[in-house]
């Protein structure tokens, strides 16, 4: 099959996206299990967030492009959808981890951080297979590891999410309307408080957890088959 | 004769029509077998051949010419219920026109003050919030007493998003523009804007009335507009409503007013290329019709 230069950038993405998610995966377990500097150190040994955060700037920020492909038609996923994923993910990175020390030492920065890598890891390779060698060409393992690790991440994932925007919370009420916030008054008579935002946000997961899900387990029955066959017409 | 199946192929009865009978002839035919689907919640195809989309069957079409032949086969669409265009309306415009005024006059209740008395900002307040309620009220009489629409009804579903879009955004910009801490324009702004508005809003209601004297009454009989502004474009009714609320947010700077007018500027340039294509394709100066124009524009004199 010829390839095209369409199809040599998306194996380049993918496969670098791919490799990025998992070096952050390896980051995080390392991390996770390394053992303790000395008899009774407190526990996590070293600061979860600060070793995977350069990757993680990285490589979450460069799935901006995947919107973009999805915008303009070079992969066929439906832009929007794709723009919400990233988009939330993208919100927990640079205002609410970045911005908010005080939320690194959550437990569920592991969680998310893990969740997010084990789903990534199987989906780039699954889309840099299909690139290099035609999706039909995608060994049936990988096909179903793409379609199957959401089960227990995308619910592990988007749990932790809350739990980190929650844990926000508080650390932003110590100083409501200080942080990324626009007071009235101003010349474009607008305002924006980030914690009402934030809490909005966490409102929005509870019907967009169960929209997504089904989503992805359409997407699961397509792919995997068993499901009822397209309508005629 | 006629068999009528559903999308999925199934059988869904017969009708019995006369030769000449066109598609109104046989939605209301079918809406007798079936009451439940009465005529403006039908939309029939011709049945699908090979993988290609279901052709669908336009009201203005005889079925032969559609290719219906006696004991041929026709697939039925259920629109789902459906709401008068005219109850849209005046249910969205609704609360625009009571929501602004709302803030307006519930300023102590919902902002716990009210905007210095005398101050320059509250005099801006006072004669944005007439202009605001000038415009809907205008859209609530162009609906009952103007408007004559092409299409009778819409899907039900179709009335939440309205509502929302509309109540939405003006519950947004009215919080902002009668907030007691309102910066308010220049004068000099606030009264260019508001001369400019109440202009745009005239030049709008013109070519509402000369799209009524279009259409006979209790017609949907398209004609092709002339006079004035239509000798430039298709729709100067969205030229005219877009520069009205560009110049309302002129007088009454908030970053979601010029959100609501982006909004609906873009839905109306994307209005306005749709009737822009069916004027041409229905006048395209064949067999007796008469030719559009064909200097003029969608929108936009001399660009677009």
């Amino acid at each position: 099959m010829a390839m095209t230069a369409a199809r040599a950038y998306l194996l380049v993405y993918n496969a670098a996206m791919c490799c990025g998610w998992a070096y952050i995966l390896g980051r995080l377990l390392w991390t996770v299990t390394a053992p303790p500097p000395a008899p009774g150190a407190g526990y996590p040994h070293t600061p979860i967030y600060d070793a995977v955060a350069p990757a993680l700037r990285v490589f979450q920020t460069g799935a901006v492009a995947e919107v973009a492909h999805a915008a303009t038609g070079l992969v066929r996923t439906p832009a929007a959808t794709t723009a919400l994923q990233v988009g939330s993910r993208l919100f927990l990175l640079w205002p609410i981890l970045e911005g908010l020390t005080p939320v690194h030492g959550h437990m569920a920065v592991a969680t998310m951080v893990g969740a997010w890598a084990a789903t990534e890891v199987p989906r780039y390779a699954f889309y840099a297979v299909g690139a290099a060698a035609g999706s039909a060409a995608v060994p049936r393992w990988l096909v179903w590891l793409r379609y199957t690790t959401f089960l227990p991440l995308y619910p592990l994932g988007a749990g932790s999410e809350v739990a980190l925007i929650l844990a926000a919370l508080p650390v932003l009420a110590r100083a409501r309307g200080a942080y990324l916030s626009i007071a009235m008054p101003n010349a474009w008579n607008v305002a924006f408080d980030f914690w009402t935002w934030c809490v909005f946000i966490v409102v929005m997961y509870v019907p967009g957890l169960p929209f997504m899900y089904m989503h992805m387990m359409r997407q699961r029955r397509k792919a995997l088959g068993g499901g009822q066959k397209t309508k005629a017409a | 004769m006629v068999n009528v199946l559903s999308r999925s192929g199934k059988p869904l009865g017969t009708v019995t029509l006369p030769d000449d009978a066109d598609v109104p002839d046989l939605k209301a035919a079918y809406a007798k077998v079936a009451p439940a689907m009465y005529v403006d919640r039908q939309r029939f195809y011709l049945p699908a051949v090979g993988p290609s989309k279901p052709v669908a069957l336009g009201d203005r079409s005889s079925l032969a010419a559609a290719g219906v032949a006696d004991g041929g086969t026709v697939v039925f669409k259920d629109l789902g219920p459906q709401i008068s265009w005219k109850m849209v309306f005046v249910l969205e415009y609704l609360g625009p026109l009571l929501i602004f005024p709302a803030f307006w006059l519930g300023q102590r209740a919902i902002y716990g003050r009210v905007t210095p008395v005398g101050s320059r900002a509250a005099e801006h307040q006072a004669g944005l919030v007439l202009a605001w309620v000038v415009h809907y009220a205008k859209r609530e009489f162009e609906t009952l007493f103007v408007h004559r629409f092409s299409h009778a009804t819409m899907p039900l579903s179709n009335l939440a998003k309205n509502c929302s879009y509309y109540w939405g955004f003006a519950a947004a910009v009215a919080y902002f523009a009668m907030h007691p801490l309102y910066t308010p324009a220049s004068d000099a702004a606030y009264a260019t804007g508001l001369v400019a508005f109440y202009f745009c809003e005239a030049g709008n209601m013109w070519c509402h009335f000369a799209l009524r004297a279009l259409r006979p009454a209790g017609s949907t009989v398209r004609r092709i507009p002339f006079g004035g502004p239509f000798e430039y474009v298709s729709c100067p009714n969205y030229t005219t409503e877009i520069l009205a609320w560009v110049s309302f947010n002129t007088a009454c700077p908030t970053a979601w007013g010029w959100a609501f007018a982006a909004c609906g500027a873009a839905q109306m340039w994307v209005w306005a290329g749709g009737k822009h294509r069916n004027y041409r394709k229905e006048f395209d100066g064949k067999d007796g019709r008469p030719l559009y124009p064909p200097s003029r524009k969608a929108m936009i004199p001399f660009l677009y």
